[in-house]
């Protein structure tokens, strides 16, 4: 099975992103810069990418508007990381074709089970209970 | 009939002179007004009666008079026993003897003092009011009750480039067929003008912009005029420009955008680390640990709802929300707020029981926004509720106004989904409940037991909710809890 890739230059935002979707047995890959994030993209075709927008080299935007023309319909899922606060943000991930977006503060276990929605195609739950 | 008789009992005051102005005869009147006796006045020059500054008039009205052979009628000031000029109409005409020749001059005196002074106050008073108005920083014109332009100031002359000579007396249309012709106004401007014209209660404000270089930002409003005792005298209009405002306001939004903008990342690095340590199924916490990482968590959540409600609120304030609307199950947004109040309700060994409907639509919402109306109220059901207590949340379409609970709002649009969030807590005293959803409004009780809050949560949740259409309302006594109801109308299939 291929990775999820993880653009985000915090590192220890990064380190805990990495760690919770590991624990959820995902294969992820992570990189700090956006070049890299973008040649790893259109060289393995990851699972799906959790991009942060301010990224050096290039933003999380312009990865996710080069993978999404790369691959077309068949480009994999693109979670944008944004920060609250910035709804300019959440317009520009709309316009370059992410699928979703998260904004910082997000919770892990949200990030978690958007993930597994996308990658399994699961429902969410329809009830709860705490 | 004897006239010598009429004169002497007429309630005016009246004097005779000869051809040389001096005088012959007077009336108990006369005596009355100059405070003198008729032996004093007769043989006086007329002359020495006027004020100084009248005195040259009255003589060329008296040579007037004998040489036209006219009657003469004008204001005068006269010097009376009070020593202070009165201002007098004055009526002259010919005195002749019975052979018809010219033998003097009659002066009728109209005592009009009192109305002069009081037009010399009105007139000021005028004077004043217009100055006001030509010194205000805004630009106002009236029109009274028929719709005619009355008043304009120098401010609107310079806003709508206009004289306001070209308006004043006219009505409102040719001011409006004025405005229309300019292009650098909004062509719904003049429209909304005129809808005033016809309306005699309606106060409303209202905005445009002014396509210059720089844009200017005009907010302007309309009150009907009345007087004291409620007489409709027409309608005011009042444009003042609010570029700057709006640039401070503007700048202000930044900033607050940009701290928090920078206090997201740590907060989240903070927030997933501990989330990370809770679910390690293989970290060895000690029990006071756990309490530790759980006191963290909890303020952390805090400071979460604190900074969302702070971005919300300014975007409130600057007009500048808009939705993000898709369509989502309620419990998305539901499941996001309850995962962000799960510490504080478990900290406080509070039950949370969550009932929704099986045949709950989508809703047509801005799920990040609904899940705030959610953890507000959440937040504030927990807070207020003691430990061990129970939280609800119900909801359920509702398609019929008679579904409906009796409380209900009259203007809820349906069909809706109904959510109601009950708390078993202290309650809201009922004169406080229509001030609850004011901005930083807090509670008496809650104030008394130091219950923290920044007063923003419901003003939020009202925002919110308004902006989804729905309506927010509650039910609540005393030590009985708080029931707090809203809805979300149902917009199908787009």
């Amino acid at each position: 099975m291929s990775y999820i890739l993880l653009a985000e230059d915090d590192r220890s935002l990064q380190f805990l992103v990495q760690r919770k979707l590991e624990t959820e047995g995902y294969a992820v890959r992570s990189t700090m810069d956006g070049t890299e994030a973008l040649a790893l993209a259109l060289n393995d075709r990851p699972a799906l990418l959790l991009l942060d927008i301010g990224l050096p080299g290039a933003t999380g935007f312009d990865v996710c508007r080069a993978v999404k023309q790369h691959y077309g319909t068949e480009a994999p899922p693109i979670l944008i990381i944004s920060t609250n606060g910035q709804e300019s943000d959440v317009e520009a991930a709309e316009g370059v074709g992410a699928d979703d977006y998260l904004i910082k503060p997000f919770s892990l276990r949200d990030l978690a089970e958007r993930v597994r929605v996308f990658l399994n195609g699961a429902q969410p739950r329809q009830s709860y209970s705490m | 009939m004897d006239a010598t008789n009429l004169i002497a009992t007429a309630p005016l005051p009246i004097l005779i002179t000869n051809t040389e102005g001096v005088i012959t005869q007077v009336n108990a009147a006369a005596e009355a007004f100059y405070g003198c006796s008729a032996a004093a006045l007769i043989g006086t020059n007329i002359a020495n009666l006027a004020y100084a500054e009248s005195r040259h008039e009255q003589e060329r009205a008296l040579w007037r008079v004998l040489h036209t052979e006219q009657a003469w009628e004008g204001l005068l000031d006269y010097t009376t026993h009070e020593d202070r000029p009165r201002t007098v109409r004055l009526y002259l005409s010919l005195v002749r003897d019975q052979v018809g020749a010219v033998c003097g001059v009659a002066f009728f005196i109209s005592d009009v003092n009192e109305v002069v002074v009081f037009q010399r106050t009105l007139q000021r008073e005028r004077d004043r009011l217009e100055a006001i108005l030509e010194s205000a920083n805004d630009a106002m014109f009236m029109v009274d009750s028929d719709g005619t332009v009355v008043t304009a100031n120098l401010q609107f002359e310079r806003l709508f480039n206009l004289h306001r000579y070209d308006v004043l007396e006219h009505p409102l249309d040719t001011l409006v067929d004025q405005l229309r012709a300019q292009p650098n106004l909004p062509p719904d401007f003049a429209n909304v003008l005129l809808n005033f014209g016809s309306d005699r209660s309606q106060s409303a404000s209202y905005e445009f912009e002014i396509s210059s270089t720089p844009r200017r930002v005009i907010r302007w409003y309309s009150e009907p005029v009345h007087t004291y005792d409620g007489v409709p005298l027409g309608r005011l209009f009042v444009f003042r420009d609010a570029t700057h405002e709006l640039a401070v306001d503007r700048t202000k939004t930044e900033f607050v955008s940009l701290v928090t903008h920078e206090l997201g990342t740590p907060l989240s690095v903070i927030k997933n680390a501990i989330e990370m340590i809770q679910d390690d199924q293989a970290s060895a916490l000690s029990e006071d640990g756990h309490e530790y990482v759980q006191i963290i968590q909890q303020r952390v959540e805090l400071l979460e709802t604190l900074i969302k409600d702070i971005i919300a609120l300014t975007r409130i304030e600057a007009g500048r929300i808009e939705l993000r609307r898709a369509y989502h199950p309620l419990n998305v947004a539901l499941d996001e707020a309850i995962n962000s109040v799960r510490s504080i309700t478990q900290a406080r060994h509070q039950l949370l029981e969550i009932e929704l409907a099986d045949d709950l639509p989508l809703l047509w919402i801005d799920r990040n926004r609904i899940a705030q109306v959610f953890t507000n109220l959440l937040t504030n059901a927990s807070k207020y509720t003691h430990d061990g207590g129970v939280l609800m949340v119900r909801a359920a379409r509702v398609d019929h106004l008679w579904e409906l609970p009796e409380d209900s709002p009259a203007e809820v649009r349906l069909p809706a989904v109904l959510i109601m969030v009950q708390d078993t807590g202290i309650g809201i005293a009922p004169e406080e409940q229509a001030r609850i959803f004011q901005r930083f409004y807090r509670a008496e009780n809650a104030r008394q037991r130091r219950i923290q809050g920044s007063g923003l949560g419901l003003t939020i949740v009202e925002s919110f909710v308004e902006l989804h259409g729905g309506k927010v309302w509650l039910r609540s006594a005393p030590m009985e809890g708080s029931a707090f109801f809203f809805t979300i109308p149902i917009i199908e299939g787009k």
